[in-house]
């Protein structure tokens, strides 16, 4: 408790009391966290990827079964992040109409293959916890990364910076918050907290602002490369 | 030339300095433009090369840099597999790298040599660089696959664009399935690039055999590639420019070149030699050396300028001032001498001074000094006396004694005259003449004093001589004439009357020298007045006393002075004997008597005309032949001419005179001899000589009335006459006694104002027509 209070910045104390009135209303069947993400410039911040990991053991892990679709759509990995279990794959549709090199080079979930137009590709089980920096071997400017997640509780911040996830119980969870143009140590700053009650929101605010992206684009040099 | 001509120092060291100024800043400047212009050269040939080697390295590293990355392209598996794509797979990843390294072209080939994918660059309308499939694909890269290189770098012509492409096989393992390349354009920009690396314009230019074609140069702007600028260049006629071409490669047969080229002007515009900046450095230093040679000629002429202006001062007599000049040692030397020369010519002249107006034996002040001192005395009107004293016989002393003697007895007198108690200022005229000036005027107490205290006996060798003096006085209160030398004059002709009359001293009188003038006066006149027949002649009868008729005359000749009246010949035969003028004289008086001998002859008067003729006569060769001729002349007869002799003529040459007379006599003249028993002839010599008559002298005659003595002697005379055969005339004759008695002794003519005195021809006339006496007439 302790810690919940001193991880929660004083700011957000006050509407806490409000936000918990809310969820406590909720049937006690799950636990919902809201997770909202700011720069230091308290602008919410999208499309980052949020994940909790139990502190507590408990058993009979939720396993994700969602399939992770990754699209190599106008010469670009669609979407740039993505986040995913341990364990799971991720499949590739090629929806250009031309051929793509992808591949992973890097920790112990490498893979590579091409795809070509309209074609698609699944991975391997991707079995380390770990960032898989994506690339295309014959698109240079083509980047794309997913985040292989130790838990089941994970997501991307919407576009008003907000993530809600279903926990199963109450109790110490570490919030994660990562980006790969977030400059800290892993791209990624967390937060140990410690649910007390069904419906908690939790405001995290990153240190610095997320870098800018790099620019996906390989196409602007062609004029009329529809005729070929 | 010039230079010789100009006469001043000055002027000559400044042309000296100008000439070697000139040759210097010639040299100088000659040296600059030769280093000046190797400098250029070296600079041009530089900056050619740097650029040379700038661009050739330039396009080696693009070279190095295709090829490389050509190859690790090739060998990208990534890009090798995609290539057995479709199209537009291959266009896309063959163009993600093309990006890599930013080529303008890239290509892939197949084994076939087709051309399967080409990119390239291209800048559309917004300026945008954009990429595109290039006009080969699809077609055979080059017509034979095998020319094309493996890993090579080449250039390539497409669509009239050069690149530099380099080629690097796609081999799947060690098979080759194709080749994949990359390009550079050889454009506008590479040559901007290069031309702001190489700081010189290039242009790429396709030779062909006789075509060059400029596809972009770095000046597109200021000369479009078809400029007809670049003709100049490629021919190398233009020579403005300093240019380069440098292959690059081939392309099918034509050659790529590189034209490296920039204006000279613009490469030297850093390096060039500032002339006007060099220009007005000489011109400074012209005006410098200018400015310093004046100075220097002037520095050597000043001193020489100023020594000319103080030697002129001296030339003018102005011997006080000495010379000083500050100027070199060699200037300072000639003025030292100079003053030196300066007081030599001081001494010099003072010595001279002395001797003009010293006597240089006596040391007493001379005839100039005495000249001097007669102006000072005039000039001041003083009273004064001047005695001109004169030892006598001094001739005679030098003659005998020496002139050693001669000049001791001089001196001596010298001494004995300044040491007299009378006050004079004393003056040695030369040899015996000594000039006093005395103030006192009591002459004769002054002069008795002197001659007394003068008069001495001395002894010289052994001889004791007494010297005696004479003096001539004259006293300018008395004698003051128009100018001071005369008193001098005075007092000489004073000394010579004192002289000739023999007395102690003799004070000037006016009529002493009126002879004298009339002499000086004369010898000047005598000559024009032979000239201008002043001269006329005077007959005297002589009376034949056998027969008592006039039948000869003498010839006697007068000066009818326009301004003197008739001058007697006493006063200037002898001038003319001492002038030298007796020839003329003697010449004219024969012409004259040759003429009146015809007037009468043609009057019907048959009278023989006798002429004088003197010594010089005789010893001229001349004459004789002179009077032979005008007696064949005027065809006259014998004896109608008589020349009279005077014994001096025979006595002085003997030999001769006989020789002469003997040529007269032969051509039939009379001779006679004139003056007889005055001269010291011998009567040998009489014997001897062609004469024909005797005339005794007038001296014999005069008197012979009463002379007992002169009645001896002519008797004598006329009978050793007879006895030689000669005639005898008697000059003389004033009294009829006289005549009546040379009549009975038996003398042939008498002569003599008791007959006639001498008359001018016209009064003959008339007193021949009154005479008493027969004329003897012609014979018909």
């Amino acid at each position: 408790m302790q810690q919940l209070k001193n991880g929660v910045s004083l700011k957000v104390k006050t509407k806490l009391s409000l936000i918990l009135a809310a969820v406590i209303s909720q049937p006690l069947l799950a636990i919902e966290i809201t997770v909202q993400v700011f720069d230091p410039t308290e602008q919410a911040v999208p499309d980052v990827v949020v994940y909790a990991t139990p502190l507590m053991d408990i058993e009979n892990l939720a396993v994700n079964t969602n399939q992770l679709v990754i699209d190599q759509a106008d010469t670009k990995f669609a979407p740039y992040v993505t986040v995913l279990q341990k364990g799971q794959t991720i499949k590739f549709i090629n929806k250009d109409d031309i051929t793509h090199h992808i591949y992973s080079v890097s920790g112990e979930n490498r893979f590579e293959f091409k795809i070509k137009s309209g074609n698609e590709r699944m991975t391997q089980r991707l079995g380390t916890a770990e960032e898989v920096a994506m690339g295309c071997n014959i698109h240079d400017w083509m980047s794309g990364f997913a985040l292989v997640v130790d838990t089941p509780y994970f997501g991307k911040t919407n576009a008003s910076g907000r993530l809600t996830l279903e926990l199963p119980e109450l109790g110490q969870y570490q919030i994660t918050v990562w980006h790969p143009q977030l400059e800290t140590d892993g791209n990624r700053m967390s937060e140990t907290v410690t649910l007390t009650e069904a419906a908690q929101s939790f405001n995290l605010t990153l240190p610095k602002k997320l870098l800018p992206i790099p620019e996906q684009s390989g196409q602007d040099d062609f004029d009329f490369l529809e005729e070929y | 030339m010039d230079l010789l001509r100009v006469r001043s120092l000055q002027s000559k060291i400044l042309i000296l300095f100008i000439f070697l100024l000139v040759v210097v800043q010639s040299v100088s400047f000659y040296s600059t433009y030769r280093a000046s212009q190797k400098l250029e050269s070296t600079h041009l040939s530089n900056r050619i090369k740097n650029a040379i080697d700038v661009f050739q390295t330039q396009i080696n590293s693009r070279r190095y840099y295709l090829s490389a990355f050509a190859e690790t392209a090739a060998k990208d598996y990534g890009l090798k597999s995609i290539l057995q794509e479709d199209q537009k797979s291959i266009l896309v990843a063959l163009n993600n790298h093309r990006k890599r390294i930013n080529s303008d072209l890239a290509l892939a080939i197949d084994e076939q040599g087709v051309v399967f994918a080409q990119l390239e660059t291209y800048t559309n309308s917004n300026d945008k660089e954009k990429v595109r499939v290039g006009s080969l694909q699809g077609k055979s890269f080059l017509t034979n696959r095998d020319t094309i290189d493996d890993n090579d770098s080449q250039l390539v012509l497409l669509d009239n664009k050069l690149y530099q492409l380099s080629l690097a096989p796609l081999k799947s393992g060690a098979r080759n399935i194709g080749w994949l390349g990359f390009g550079y354009l050889i454009d506008e920009e590479l040559a901007t690039e290069l031309a702001a690396l190489t700081e010189v314009h290039i242009a790429f230019v396709v030779k062909s055999d006789n075509q060059s074609q400029v596809l972009s140069s770095s000046i597109t702007s200021q000369y479009p590639t078809n400029s007809p600028f670049f003709d100049g260049l490629l021919d190398k006629t233009e020579n403005s420019y300093i240019y380069h071409e440098s292959p690059i490669g081939m392309v099918d047969s034509q050659q790529i070149v590189t034209l490296l080229f920039k204006s000279k002007a613009d490469v030297l515009e850093t390096v060039g030699v500032q002339w006007p900046r060099l220009a007005l450095l000489v011109l400074l230093t012209v005006v410098l050396s200018v400015l310093s040679a004046v100075a220097i000629a002037k520095s050597i002429t000043n001193p020489i300028r100023k020594l000319i202006r103080q030697v002129k001062e001296v030339t003018a007599g102005n011997y006080d001032s000495d010379v000083t000049v500050d100027g070199s040692v060699e200037i300072k030397q000639l003025s030292d001498d100079f003053n030196q020369m300066t007081k030599a010519i001081v001494l010099r002249e003072e010595t001279i001074s002395f001797q003009a107006f010293h006597d240089a034996l006596t040391h007493l002040p001379n005839r100039n000094a005495l000249l001097n001192e007669l102006i000072n005395l005039e000039r001041h009107n003083k009273d004064y006396v001047v005695i001109q004293l004169c030892f006598l016989d001094a001739e005679h002393i030098t003659d005998t004694l020496g002139y050693k003697i001669g000049d001791q007895i001089i001196q001596h007198v010298a001494q004995r005259v300044t040491k007299t108690s009378v006050e004079s200022k004393n003056y040695h005229l030369g040899r015996e003449h000594f000039v006093l000036i005395v103030e006192d005027q009591d002459v004769d107490h002054v002069l008795n004093t002197l001659l007394s205290e003068v008069s001495i006996q001395c002894e010289f060798d052994n001889i004791s001589l007494h010297i005696q003096y004479v003096a001539g006085v004259a006293v300018s209160k008395l004698h003051r004439g128009d100018n001071p030398s005369e008193l001098l004059q005075k007092t000489n002709v004073a000394l010579q009357h004192a002289k000739k009359h023999k007395r102690l001293y003799q004070v000037y009188e006016p009529q002493f020298d009126t002879n004298a003038l009339e002499r000086l006066f004369l010898s000047n006149n005598l000559k024009n007045a032979i000239e201008s027949d002043e001269l006329v002649l005077f007959y005297q009868p002589k009376l034949n006393l056998e027969t008592m008729t006039i039948s000869h005359v003498e010839a006697l000749v007068r000066w009818e002075h326009p301004e003197r009246g008739l001058i007697p010949p006493d006063s200037f035969i002898s001038i003319a004997e001492q002038t030298g003028q007796m020839p003329a004289l003697t010449r004219w008086v024969t012409k004259q008597a040759v003429t009146q001998y015809n007037i009468w002859q043609q009057q019907g008067l048959d009278i023989s005309i006798a002429i004088n003729i003197a010594p010089e006569n005789i010893l001229d060769n001349a004459y004789p032949d002179f009077v032979i001729d005008l007696k064949k002349t005027h065809n006259l007869s014998d004896d109608a001419i008589t020349l009279e002799v005077t014994e001096d003529a025979i006595v002085e040459e003997p030999e001769i005179a006989h020789k002469v007379l003997i040529y007269l006599r032969e051509h039939g003249f009379k001779l006679s001899i004139d003056d007889f028993g005055t001269g010291y002839s011998s009567l040998g010599q009489l014997k001897l000589l062609p004469v024909q008559e005797l005339k005794v002298d007038r001296s014999f005659v005069q008197n012979l009335a009463v002379d007992e003595s002169d009645q001896i002697i002519v008797q004598s005379t006329v009978e050793l006459a007879h006895n030689l055969g000669l005639s005898v005339v008697a000059e003389g004759i004033e009294d009829e006694t006289a005549l009546t008695w040379l009549k009975k002794l038996g003398c042939e003519f008498a002569q003599g104002y008791f007959i006639s005195k001498p008359l001018p021809p016209h009064l003959f006339d008339k007193w021949v027509a009154n005479s008493l006496y027969d004329i003897r007439k012609t014979e018909d």
